[in-house]
């Protein structure tokens, strides 16, 4: 079993007990899930709070009528889903443009021994928040979550075409923009 | 499309990198109370509702039972058969208000069985 298939389970896991036991269970699939949550979505809102409160609205909303996850057979690809959903309600409300690089907004966390991994941390996260926001998501999907490009079409409503065409684009900017931090860093 | 796509050792270093920025970023300190609170806010708002909707109910089951037995009721379980048979000889010649009409079908079933004791003095 991968760890994304560990994962999966534990999320179904967690989402099992909220329809069991309500709100009260919701800590857990928190603790489980919101990291991975917040890193998608501040990945192409491009901002932390944006990302927090569409976290907050899903869960949230989740927590209210958890049944809706329960017989789903990926309940993990569905919460990205709603946090994405949310996201992009959100956007629409506020009328907020997606053009911030800067990285000020990001709550980080960097152990002191590996500081000096942050200045490479931080130019693949300015890196990512340049890209569109329908490739940045596809390469957080493909890389941070390992998903087949079919799993990601799932969470983004796409075919699997379209997401790996998104994800080559993708790809081929960041290499763009991260080679020479690369070169330097072999160097 | 077959994956994974092969772009070969020019992406791999690509991959590596932004793999190892995927715990860079993390939730701030206030957001896991504020989805606590706020999940058991709605969680106790939808609560509420539905006892409302509850009560709404009840109350309109018992209106429409009222207008449909015109305030009177059609008494069966729990009571006796002896209750149920005065409450029934009662019944068409009184005009009286269903819960009073069963005080008196009690009162008149004792007053009977207390007659019917001091016969068999």
């Amino acid at each position: 079993m991968t760890a994304q298939d560990e994962f999966a389970l534990r999320v179904r896991e967690c989402t099992d007990r909220l329809a069991a036991s309500g709100v009260e269970a919701l800590g857990a699939l928190f603790d489980l899930t919101a990291q991975r949550l917040v890193r998608f979505a501040a990945a192409f809102t491009r901002h932390q709070q944006d990302a927090e409160d569409a976290v907050q609205a899903a869960l949230t909303r989740l927590a209210g009528q958890p049944q809706r996850l329960k017989d789903l057979a990926r309940p993990w690809a569905y919460l990205l889903r709603m946090v994405r959903n949310e996201a992009l309600a959100n956007a629409r409300r506020q009328h907020r443009s997606s053009t911030a690089a800067s990285l000020a907004d990001l709550v980080t966390q960097c152990p002191v021994d590996e500081a000096e991994r942050e200045e490479s941390h931080r130019k693949v996260w300015a890196a990512l928040r340049s890209l569109p926001p329908e490739q940045a998501e596809v390469v957080v999907l493909k890389i941070w979550e390992e998903m087949t490009f079919a799993q990601i079409g799932e969470v983004l409503d796409l075919s699997p075409h379209t997401a790996a065409s998104r994800y080559q684009y993708a790809m081929a900017k960041l290499t763009s923009r991260l080679n020479r931090h690369w070169e330097a860093l072999h160097d | 499309m077959t994956e994974p796509l092969d772009h070969g050792a020019e992406w791999d270093d690509v991959e590596a990198l932004v793999r190892a920025a995927g715990g860079y970023v993390r939730p701030s300190e206030e957001l896991r109370p504020r989805v606590l609170e706020a999940a058991r806010a709605e969680s106790s708002e939808r609560w509420a509702q539905r006892r409302i909707l509850q009560v709404a109910l009840v109350v309109a089951l018992w209106g429409g039972i009222s207008t449909a037995t015109g305030g009177r009721w059609e008494v069966t379980a729990p009571f006796s058969a002896g209750v149920l048979q005065v409450h029934a000889e009662l019944r068409p010649a009184e005009g009286r208000a269903a819960d009073w009409s069963m005080v008196e079908s009690f009162t008149d079933l004792r007053r009977r069985q207390a007659a019917l004791l001091s016969l068999t003095r």
